[in-house]
């Protein structure tokens, strides 16, 4: 009788055991997603269809570049919020602020660098992908509109580039956006309005200065996002491209 | 024969996808602690912006404060406001007990006022009206040389 008892507590720690089990996988994504939230949404058809949809077999890893330049652009986003906390954009601070985040605030060297090799890392796999596309034809039709969705990302990542390099404030940053806004001068008729309007006078000023960090964290971080969205819809919608 | 019977008692503790589940959701969850904590850490006030200096008092130049004048410092971290009058230097919290506003001194009134809802209180801290709970916080001040000396 003793015994049978001792047994059934023995059960019953088991019991208790899987319950405990059990609350841990609610606590994972797939518990919880697949639990409550499905019971209320019914979430859990969509996602698999999406999750377990199956890859031709002809995907290799050059397939990962557009997925890798997208993973990137997280990463900026992320680092440059933080970033944002501490610069200040103005001709007398902007480089002290910088120079601020990089050897006095926690961690501020990491997410600095951070946000300067994810940037350097995108403009590559951004060129990688395009050739990947150019290489299997997938530019070609029923797909034609979305390369230029992309040609448009291509472009807003340059700029985002292009802006980001000079708000450091420094030597290098100062000349390379004097000789990079200098290049739209070479054009007839329009370039010199052109160099005007981007540099917001005559000369790389504090204006200069302004314009680009609005440019850059204000106007096309939203841009981009929307392009993006449209990239991504149009790619779900064609399926991807087939072999070589 | 017996051995084998044991085995096939054994519970099983863990199938090999939940083992690897846990691993994943483990590296996760060390990635997110990670970069929470690298992050928040960033977004922590640095040291010089919150610092709390020492017990000991805090001296400022007495041509700085002429006579029926006032002056805002930090003292121990915390704003506060110190007058300087005929009957000698008074030193007080400036952070307003009503809603926190910092008080201003008031030389022709002599008394000192919040701007915000117009709480007023004397030199000492007492309330003399408006809606502060409670009177400033008051610390010793005294002139020593050409010091004003807080704390």
């Amino acid at each position: 009788m003793e015994e049978k008892e001792s047994k059934k507590d023995e059960k019953k720690s088991l019991a208790a055991r899987t319950s405990f089990r059990e609350i841990l996988n609610l606590l994972t994504l797939t518990g919880f997603v697949y639990g409550p939230l499905d019971e209320r949404l019914s979430i859990k058809e969509a996602l698999e269809k999406n999750l377990k949809k199956p890859v031709p077999h002809h995907v290799n890893f050059s397939f990962c570049l557009g997925g890798m330049t997208f993973f990137l652009f997280l990463v900026q986003a992320f680092t440059g919020v933080l970033l944002l906390m501490y610069y200040r954009a103005t001709t007398a601070e902007a480089y002290k602020s910088v120079v601020h985040i990089t050897n006095n605030v926690p961690f501020g060297w990491l997410f600095r660098d951070i946000h300067h090799w994810a940037s350097n890392l995108m403009i590559v796999t951004v060129f990688l992908h395009m050739l990947r596309v150019f290489f299997y034809g997938a530019y070609k039709p029923p797909r034609d509109f979305n390369w230029v969705t992309g040609v448009v990302l291509l472009t807003l990542t340059l700029t985002f580039g292009f802006t980001g390099y000079l708000l450091p404030w420094n030597q290098v940053s100062y000349w390379a956006t004097t000789v990079g806004t200098e290049v739209p001068s070479a054009m007839p008729i329009f370039g010199n309005l052109l160099k005007i309007l981007i540099r917001g006078g005559a000369d790389v000023t504090q204006v200069t200065l302004t314009r680009f960090f609005a440019i850059h964290v204000a106007i096309l971080p939203p841009v981009i996002s929307a392009v993006l969205g449209m990239h991504f819809i149009m790619i779900r919608k064609q399926g991807i491209s087939g072999p070589l | 024969m017996e051995e084998k019977a044991k085995k096939e008692e054994l519970p099983v503790l863990m199938r090999r996808r939940t083992f690897l589940d846990y691993c994943i959701g483990g590296g996760v969850t060390a990635w997110a602690v990670l970069t929470a904590y690298t992050g928040l850490a960033f977004l922590w006030p640095t040291k010089s912006s919150t610092t709390e200096e020492g017990s000991e008092g805090t001296t400022i130049a007495l041509s700085e404060i002429p006579v029926g004048n006032a002056s805002k410092i930090s003292y121990k971290g915390k704003p506060t406001i110190v007058v300087h009058t005929q009957e000698g230097v008074f030193a007080l919290s400036a952070i307003c007990p009503h809603l926190g506003c910092l008080v201003n001194w008031h030389p022709d009134e002599k008394q000192i006022a919040c701007p915000c809802h117009a709480a007023k209180f004397d030199l000492r801290g007492n309330v003399l009206g408006g809606p502060s709970p409670g009177p400033l916080e008051s610390y010793k001040a005294e002139i020593i040389n050409d010091q004003i000396k807080i704390g």
